[in-house]
C-alpha cells in the first residue's frame, strides 16, 4: 500500500507535466491549428538556456526561471511566421505539413542541444532550483519539495489557463477560432493577430513547464525532449486531438500509470506498458476517450 | 566478425555487392514504382491521393488499397531490415530512432511527396552529398536537414519532382507530346 | 420591442452633409476563386437607412459578393467604398471595426458556445458600452435573455437566426448584411425574422440583404437588385421589381 500510495504522488507530478504539455499542444492545434509535434523540444531547449543563464549568473534561480520563460516565449514566436507561412497555402497543402516543419524544428533543437551544450552529456541543475529535499517522509513515501512545486504550479497554471480561456475577450477568441476558423473570420476575429497570443501563450506555458520538469528531474539531456513529445501527441490523441478537458486526466493517468509499473514491475518496461494501453484504448475508441473536437 | 556472413570472400568484395545488390534493389524499386504509377492500382492510389471522397465515390475500395499499400511497404520494410544486417553486422537500436524519421522526413519532402520519384532520386544526394564535406560540417548533418527541410516546406511545399514535373518529363521521354493535356487534370 | 426612446441607435446612421452620399457603393466588383470567376463586374448602392435586397438563386454569387465586401476573399478587383473611404482589400477584422458585419448563412453561430459569448464575440473588436449593447440586444430578442447562459446547439432554428442577428449588433454595426435569412426556416419564424429586420430599419439600421425568397424580401425591401451568374441583371425600386413579368416568372412563381 505504501508503495502504491508513494508511486501515485510520483505520478501526480509527473502527470501535471503532461498536462501542462498536453495543454499547451492542444492550445496550438485548436487556435493556430498546427500541430506541434516538437512543442516539448521547445521546453528542453529552454531548460538548457535557464541552465546556462544559472551557470553564468551564479545560480540565480530568479534570472533562470526569467530565462526559461523569456526563451520558450521567443522560441515560439520565432517559429510562428514558419508556421503561418506553411498555413497560408494551406488550400494545396495539408495539416500535416505543420508537423512535419514542427518535426524539421525539433531536429534542428534536439541537435544543437548535443553539440552546443556541455558536450551533449546530461545537464544537472544546481540544487538551489532543485527540489529534491523531502519535505515529508512516512515510511517509503517520501515527497520532495520538487514534486509539491511541480504539482502546486500545474494546479495553479491550469486554474488560470482556464480562467483566461472561459472567462477573457481573447479566451472567447480562442474557443470561438477552435470550433469555427472560417466563422470567427466573419465575425471579425483576425484570426493572424489571435494566433500569434496562442504563440505566446503557449511559450509562456512552456517556460513554466521548463522551469517544473527542471525542479522535478533535476537533469535535462538532449533526448528528453523526443521522448516526451511521443507521450504527448500519445496522450492529446487518447483523449481525443484538442480536447482540453480530456487531456487533464489523460495526462494525469498517464503520469500515474507509468509510476505504477515503475513502482512494480520495472523501471524499463514503463513505456512499453503505457504505450500497450494506450494503443489498445486507441483501438477501441478511435476518437479518443473524450471525444476529438477536431 | 558475428552473425550474417559476407556474401562474397573478402570483406571488400563483399562491399561491393552489397552496393550492386542495394543499386540494383533501387532499380527494381524505381521500376515497380514506374508500372505502379501506370497501373490501375497507381491510378487508384493517385485518385485517393487527390480526393478521398470521390476517389470512394467511383468505387475505389480505400480499405483494401490502404490495405495492400501497407503490405507493400512493410515488404520493403522486411528488406531493408536485411540488408541493414548484410551491411552493419550487429544492430544499433539508436540507428533507428528519431532522427532517421526526420531524415526520411526531408527525403520526401525535398524530393516532394506526390510521386514517388522525389524520394528515389533526392535521398543518394542529400545522404551522400554531405559524406563529401570535412567532418566539423558533417557532425552539424542533423541541423542542416533540419534547415532543408523547413526551407522547402516554407518556400516550395511541394517538394523538387511534382506530379506536373514528373508528367512533363515521362510525356517528354516518351516523345508523347500530345498527352500534355493529362497535365490539366492534375 | 426597443423603443425608440429608451437608446439612440449605436451610432450615427444618417447623413451628415447635406448630400446623401451612398453607405456602401459597389463598382464593376470582380472576383474569382482561382480560375472560376464568381462574380463579373457587379456595381450597386446602399443608401443611408435603406433595406436594399439581391436576388438570384444558387451560385449566382450573392454570398460572394457579401463575404467580398466583408473582405473576406483575397482576389478582388474592382472598387468597395464605404462610408466614403475605399476598402477593397482590408482585413475583416478592420472592416467590422469599421461597422460593417455579416450575418452568415446557415445561422453560423458557434453552436458549442453559450449564448452569452456568441453575442460577446460580436463585440471583440469594439468592448466599450458591451453591457449597453447587451442589453439592447436583449430587449429586441428576450428570448436570447432568457437563454442566455445555454449553449446555442439548443436553440431551435429561429432562435439561432435571432442570436446570430443580435451578434452582429453587438459590433454596433453601421451597415448590417444579412445572408439567407430565410434558409431552412418554418415560413411562420420567416415571417417573423423579416418583421425584425423591417424594425432595425425603422430604428434607422442599413440593411443589405441576400435572399432566394424574392418576394418576401421585395415586400420588406426599399430597392432591390437581381442577380445572375455572377452579374446584376436588373435593379429597381420594389414595386418595380414584384411587377416585372421577368422576375415574376423566374423568381415569383407567377
Amino acid at each position: 500500500m505504501q508503495v502504491f500510495i508513494a508511486q501515485v504522488i510520483n505520478g501526480l507530478s509527473t502527470g501535471s507535466i503532461y498536462v501542462l504539455l498536453v495543454t499547451g499542444f492542444n492550445l496550438l492545434l485548436l487556435v493556430a491549428m498546427i500541430i506541434h509535434f516538437s512543442y516539448p523540444q521547445v521546453v528542453v531547449f529552454s531548460m538548457y538556456i535557464a541552465w546556462l543563464v544559472m551557470k553564468y549568473t551564479g545560480n540565480s534561480v530568479v534570472l533562470g526561471i526569467l530565462a526559461a520563460l523569456g526563451s520558450s516565449i521567443l522560441l515560439s514566436l520565432i517559429s510562428a511566421p514558419l508556421f503561418q507561412k506553411v498555413m497560408k497555402k494551406r488550400g494545396e497543402v495539408d495539416i500535416n505539413t505543420s508537423m512535419v516543419l514542427s518535426m524539421g524544428i525539433g531536429m534542428i533543437i534536439t541537435d544543437v542541444l548535443s553539440h552546443a551544450f556541455n558536450n551533449g552529456l546530461p545537464i544537472a541543475f544546481p540544487a538551489s532550483l532543485v527540489g529534491s529535499a523531502p519535505v515529508l517522509r512516512v515510511g517509503l513515501i517520501s515527497v520532495t519539495t520538487g514534486q509539491v512545486w511541480s504539482m502546486g504550479i500545474g494546479i495553479v497554471v491550469v486554474s488560470l489557463f482556464f480562467l483566461l480561456l472561459y472567462r477573457t475577450r481573447a479566451g472567447r477568441a480562442f474557443r470561438a477560432i477552435a470550433e469555427d476558423p472560417s466563422g470567427a473570420r466573419l465575425v471579425g476575429i483576425p484570426l493572424l493577430r489571435t494566433g500569434l497570443y496562442s504563440y505566446t501563450l503557449s511559450g509562456l506555458l512552456g517556460g513554466t513547464i521548463a522551469v517544473m520538469f527542471a525542479m522535478l528531474l533535476g537533469y535535462a539531456s538532449p533526448g528528453l525532449g523526443e521522448q516526451v513529445a511521443h507521450k504527448v501527441l500519445a496522450v492529446s490523441i487518447i483523449a481525443g486531438l484538442g480536447n482540453l478537458v480530456g487531456g487533464l486526466f489523460v495526462g494525469l493517468g498517464l503520469g500515474i500509470l507509468e509510476a505504477l509499473v515503475q513502482g512494480y514491475v520495472s523501471g524499463s518496461w514503463s513505456n512499453a506498458i503505457a504505450f500497450v494501453i494506450m494503443l489498445i484504448i486507441i483501438l477501441v475508441k478511435p476518437k479518443g476517450l473524450f471525444g476529438s473536437k477536431l | 566478425m558475428f552473425g550474417l556472413p559476407n556474401i562474397a570472400a573478402t570483406p571488400g568484395a563483399h562491399r561491393w555487392t552489397m552496393l550492386a545488390i542495394l543499386y540494383g534493389l533501387v532499380l527494381v524499386v524505381g521500376f515497380l514504382i514506374y508500372r505502379f504509377d501506370n497501373s490501375r492500382l497507381g491510378r487508384a492510389a493517385s485518385a485517393v491521393f487527390v480526393d478521398k471522397e470521390l476517389a470512394a465515390s467511383l468505387g475505389v475500395d480505400i480499405k483494401k488499397l490502404g490495405m495492400l499499400l501497407q503490405t507493400f511497404s512493410c515488404t520493403i520494410a522486411g528488406g531493408i531490415g536485411v540488408l541493414y544486417g548484410f551491411i552493419y553486422k550487429s544492430l544499433y537500436l539508436t540507428f533507428f530512432d528519431f532522427s532517421l524519421v526526420g531524415i526520411a522526413m526531408t527525403v520526401i519532402f525535398v524530393g516532394g511527396y506526390a510521386t514517388q520519384w522525389g524520394a528515389l532520386v533526392v535521398a543518394p544526394i542529400l545522404y551522400g552529398v554531405p559524406l563529401l564535406f570535412p567532418p566539423a560540417i558533417q557532425s552539424w548533418r542533423i541541423v542542416i536537414y533540419g534547415a532543408l527541410l523547413i526551407l522547402v516546406l516554407v518556400l516550395k511545399p511541394e517538394g523538387f519532382l511534382t506530379r506536373r514535373f514528373v508528367y512533363t518529363l515521362g510525356s517528354f521521354l516518351s516523345g508523347h507530346r500530345k498527352n500534355n493535356n493529362r497535365q490539366e487534370d492534375i | 420591442m426597443a423603443s425608440s426612446s429608451t437608446a439612440a441607435p449605436f451610432r450615427g446612421n444618417r447623413g451628415v452633409g447635406g448630400i446623401p452620399a451612398p453607405l456602401l457603393s459597389i463598382t464593376s466588383l470582380c472576383v474569382s476563386y482561382g480560375h472560376i470567376r464568381a462574380l463579373k463586374g457587379v456595381s450597386l448602392e446602399v443608401n443611408r437607412g435603406e433595406i436594399v435586397v439581391l436576388i438570384g438563386a444558387n451560385g449566382a454569387g450573392k454570398t460572394t459578393l457579401l463575404e467580398s465586401v466583408l473582405g473576406i476573399n483575397a482576389q478582388v478587383t474592382g472598387s468597395v467604398v464605404f462610408d466614403g473611404k475605399s476598402i477593397r482589400g482590408r482585413a475583416a477584422d478592420r472592416n467590422v471595426r469599421a461597422g460593417l458585419c455579416l450575418v452568415p448563412e446557415g445561422r453560423g453561430v458557434f453552436a458549442s458556445m453559450s449564448v452569452l459569448d456568441n453575442l460577446l464575440l460580436g463585440a471583440h473588436n469594439n468592448m466599450r458600452n458591451v453591457t449597453a449593447h447587451l442589453n439592447r440586444v436583449y430587449e429586441w430578442f428576450p428570448i436570447l435573455r432568457k437563454r442566455r447562459d445555454q449553449v446555442a446547439r439548443t436553440l431551435s432554428g429561429g432562435e439561432r437566426q435571432m442570436l446570430a442577428i443580435g451578434r452582429a449588433l453587438m459590433s454596433a454595426p453601421r451597415l448590417i448584411m444579412v445572408d439567407e435569412p430565410s434558409i431552412g426556416l418554418a415560413p411562420i419564424v420567416v415571417n417573423d425574422i423579416f418583421a425584425i429586420l423591417k424594425k432595425l430599419n425603422a430604428e434607422g439600421y442599413t440593411i443589405l440583404l441576400s435572399e432566394q425568397n424574392a418576394y418576401k424580401a421585395l415586400q420588406c425591401a426599399h430597392r432591390g437588385y437581381v442577380m445572375e451568374t455572377g452579374l446584376v441583371t436588373l435593379a429597381g425600386s420594389s414595386e418595380r421589381l414584384l411587377n416585372d413579368p421577368g422576375v415574376k416568372a423566374a423568381y415569383l412563381g407567377a
